[in-house]
């Protein structure tokens, strides 16, 4: 019995060590430019998986891009701003080793020093909440809309504002309306009452309504300049949004 | 064991899900919530969208019903099929009965009828 324990210990001492071996970055993550995309390569001491997170606010890396498992990571990020910043942070699903920024358009392609500490720590508590994938594949349409028997008539009133080719098209463009108001902090406004929540986008005049649950329950374009202003509730802000389902 | 009389009268149900509109009762959700937010919902029987016909495109629940009942108060929806015996003349008569009950305030007043002697 004895033995038996001693050996256990050690079985699971030698577990500790294969499993809390810390992953870490070797040198600076190093980014190539051009106008519309950048590529961000970096290496790690030992294999681990490939997350790059990134966004134009350093406090809000909303992006996300994910690559294959090894020691040397690369990652290119397609269809950017030209002449912007971004901000991005690399590392694994489970840690992040380094983070820097970059501009596209010419500018030079240097990885510059990452944030304060306490707004690594902000990030890393916000980061969860705030993370959306990169390439956003719309859920199934009876996950997305909120009265299905409804689907047709609306896409029949006003598919033809987004060029919907189909009711599913007209809800998975809902759908994406919605994560797109979050990720670019679009105006919201929250109604307490029943926990409809109203988006609007001012360039694009869409707007959407959307259940406590964050199903849809319409999207059309406003023919009143004044509609979005006299809609109900108080503004609220993507952090603020809590739904079962990206 | 005594059966325990109730206190409070029974009163009929009525379903805040009723069309303003038409009277269709089986709308998924009451047209405005209790501060006055639209349900964004298309009525399936006369196609008025609460929050939508009215507050962008301007149009009264009257005016619009003057004009369904013009177009000869047909169902609208393409996705969702009509009630089995579905009769819009019967909807609307009852749904203005039960409207104009609503604005009696407290208990209707008794006729009486009484025979005067030559």
């Amino acid at each position: 019995m004895r033995a038996f324990v001693h050996w256990t210990v050690c079985f699971l001492a030698l577990l500790n060590g294969v499993f809390s071996h810390a992953v870490e970055i070797i040198g600076e993550p190093h980014v190539r430019t051009d106008a519309s995309s950048a590529t961000i390569t970096w290496k790690t001491d030992v294999e681990c998986g490939t997350r790059l997170q990134y966004g134009l606010n350093a406090a809000q890396l909303s992006q996300k891009a994910e690559g294959e498992v090894g020691s040397t990571h690369a990652v290119t990020l397609q269809g950017l701003v030209p002449g912007t910043t971004y901000h991005f942070s690399v590392g694994s699903a489970r840690v992040r080793l380094a983070t820097g920024s970059f501009t596209t358009g010419g500018a030079a392609p240097a990885a510059t020093p990452g944030p304060s500490i306490m707004r690594r720590v902000l990030e890393a508590i916000t980061q969860e909440k705030k993370a959306a994938p990169a390439t956003l594949t719309p859920p199934p349409t009876r996950l997305t809309w909120g009265h299905l028997d409804s689907l047709q008539d609306h896409f029949d009133r006003h598919g033809r504002d987004f060029r919907a080719k189909s009711p599913d098209d007209y809800a998975a463009q809902a759908w994406l309306f919605l994560q797109r108001a979050r990720t670019e902090n679009l105006p919201m406004k929250r109604d307490d009452t029943d926990g409809t929540l109203r988006v609007f986008d001012p360039q694009t005049s869409a707007f959407a309504a959307y259940n406590a649950g964050g199903k849809t329950k319409t999207y059309f374009k406003p023919e009143s300049p004044t509609y979005w202003q006299r809609q109900p509730g108080r503004a609220v802000k993507a952090a603020d949004l809590r739904f079962s389902f990206r | 064991m005594s059966r325990k009389a109730s206190a409070k009268p029974k009163l009929m149900k009525t379903s805040a899900n009723v069309c303003p509109v038409c009277g269709f009762n089986q709308l998924a959700e009451p047209p405005r919530n209790k501060t006055g937010g639209a349900s964004m919902e298309i009525c399936a029987c006369c196609g008025f969208q609460f929050g939508v016909t009215d507050d962008d495109r301007g149009i009264s629940h009257d005016e619009y019903r003057q004009r369904w009942i013009a177009d000869g108060m047909k169902w609208t929806s393409t996705g969702r099929k009509a009630p089995k015996g579905w009769n819009p003349q019967t909807q609307l008569a009852s749904f203005a009965l039960r409207t104009t009950l609503s604005r009696v305030k407290g208990r209707p007043p008794r006729m009486s009828f009484t025979p005067q002697m030559a």
